[in-house]
């Protein structure tokens, strides 16, 4: 009888753990589908970035460049002169989270002010490059506000948002910035103060160490539901 | 006036006498031959150098616009060739005075009613003019085949760490930094004009240019605490100024440093040769 009631407790313990995270997993998904609606309208759009690099042993000019956006994911970027973009965080696609990976509420928070909602996110596949993402959503607007992770050992990269809404309408990006933090111990290389040795580039080639530092992109001239053709896209992947 | 009439006279004739010889053309033609084939190679590779230094920020950024450009492999060309084009100026530094001994006309040059100061100083302009016409060929060949070849745009500098200048801010850096590679060639030119005046055969001075060279640049750039104090006082160690002029900012004082030690140098090195060259004994 004893253990017949230990065994049945068990399974009621067990039970409510998986009832828990299924619904964790379900609100996690149902915050990313609010996020998601919150651009549904967008089909494709058209911004220009300005991008304020500070970052060590890299110095930039500040640069400018144009993003193309269209449903679902694709994603092109075009610039006159020379420019830089974060490979990620650009544009976190809610749509393309929600299809990539498995989230899960891990509280809340507040972040300027304002209520946030803590969230984690596991790919689903295994050789996704961001294997985890943890993201702040602003409940009010259902926007991602930060995100933080772990593109490749070492570096640990945190995504800081802003928005203001388009066309009246669209909570889309204002700002972003990109800090690219390091958890690896720089290695310092004994070096002459001359410059006669042409060796610049072998050395800057010979080091592994991850830079520090940040980038900030301002969102300007968004251009929304232009029906930019998809031809554009596939240019821009060959270049 | 007469005297100025006088030495434009010498200074042609040593000019024609110099342009004459098939030598002088030997630094023009390896140019001709090694810049177009580096960049039609580096054109043909499509950039993988640059893709290889630039990996590191690859990996957190996608790069955008035409990066691998005609001024980034320009000064690639630059960064590459600056230590063996000493080697052809000195062919034809170390040739004008010993030159002539070589040829067995020194006597007949300097039994003329003209000035020995007058036919030093003449060899000399003829030294550097042709320092001069070797270093703008380079350039203009190097920078414009390059352009034509890779096109323009943003120039990527690869030197402790990487600098992106701006393409309005890149044309004016050439310029400068020729015009300095063009001072240390007349340094090294000015060195070899010397190790001219004292031998009898041509090709002691341009061993004897390249010798010091080559002794020099290794004690310039050596990791050795040792030479740390004399390293500011080579001519080697300046003679690298040019790269300086694509830094941000650039550093204009140490670059009067290094012009003016690098003057030094030119000073002494003429000076030395005008007076072996005035006393030289060429009747016995």
């Amino acid at each position: 009888m004893t253990a017949c009631a230990g065994k049945t407790l068990i399974h009621c313990f067990l039970f409510a753990v998986s009832v828990s995270a299924y619904a964790q997993t379900k609100s996690g998904d149902a915050i990313l589908r609010n996020v998601e609606k919150n651009a549904e309208g967008v089909q494709d759009f058209t911004v220009t970035l300005e991008g304020e690099i500070d970052m060590e042993r890299l110095r930039v000019p500040r640069t400018t460049a144009t993003m193309f956006y269209k449903k679902p994911d694709k994603v092109a970027f075009d610039s006159q002169g020379f420019g830089l973009v974060p490979r990620e965080g650009v544009l976190l696609n809610a749509t393309v989270l929600r299809q990539r990976y498995n989230s899960t509420i891990v509280g809340d928070d507040t972040a300027n002010g304002r209520k946030v909602l803590k969230l984690q996110l596991v790919a689903k596949d295994p050789k996704t490059r961001l294997r985890e993402l943890q993201l702040l959503v602003d409940a009010a607007n259902w926007v991602i506000v930060r995100a933080q992770t772990t593109p490749y050992e070492g570096r640990v990269l945190t995504l800081e948002f802003s928005y203001r809404k388009e066309s009246e309408t669209y909570w889309l990006p204002r700002t972003m910035r990109a800090t690219f933090g390091t958890t690896v111990v720089p290695v310092e290389r004994p070096r002459l103060d001359s410059n006669p040795a042409p060796a610049g580039q072998l050395e800057e080639m010979q080091r592994s160490t991850p830079r520090s530092g940040s980038i900030t992109i301002n969102y300007t001239n968004y251009r929304i539901n232009t029906n930019l053709p998809d031809s554009l896209f596939q240019a821009k992947e060959a270049k | 006036m007469k005297s100025a009439m006088e030495f434009l006279r010498l200074l042609r004739i040593e000019i024609i006498k110099t342009f004459l010889k098939k030598r002088t053309y030997l630094g023009f033609l390896i140019i001709l031959l090694i810049v177009p084939l580096v960049e039609i190679a580096l054109k043909l590779e499509g950039g993988r150098f640059l893709r290889m230094a630039m990996r590191g920020v690859a990996q957190d950024f996608i790069l955008l616009g035409n990066v691998f450009n005609g001024w980034f492999v320009s000064h690639q060309i630059m960064n590459s060739l600056w230590i063996q084009i000493p080697i052809l100026i000195s062919f034809v530094a170390g040739d004008q005075l010993a030159g002539e001994a070589t040829g067995g006309t020194y006597r007949l040059l300097l039994i003329r009613p003209v000035s020995r100061t007058k036919i030093f100083l003449a060899k000399y302009f003829t030294t550097v003019l042709y320092v001069l016409l070797f270093v703008t060929f380079l350039g203009v060949l190097s920078v414009g085949l390059a352009l034509l070849l890779l096109g323009s745009g943003d120039m990527i500098v690869l030197q402790q760490g990487i600098l992106v200048l701006a393409e309005s801010d890149v044309a004016w850096r050439f310029v400068m930094a020729y015009i300095l590679a063009a001072w240390s060639m007349i340094t090294v030119a000015s060195i070899g004009f010397l190790f001219s005046s004292f031998v009898e055969n041509a090709i002691g001075p341009i061993v004897g240019t390249m010798g010091v060279i080559i002794v020099l640049t290794i004690i310039t750039v050596i990791p050795v605490e040792t030479f740390s104090g004399i390293r500011g006082y080579l001519f080697t160690y300046h003679m690298a100024a040019w790269q300086k002029m694509f830094a941000d900012p650039v550093p204009w004082n140490d670059i009067r440093m290094s012009v003016l030690n690098l003057a030094g140098y030119i000073v002494g090195a003429v000076a030395a040769a005008w007076v072996i060259f005035v006393r030289k004994d060429v009747l016995t």
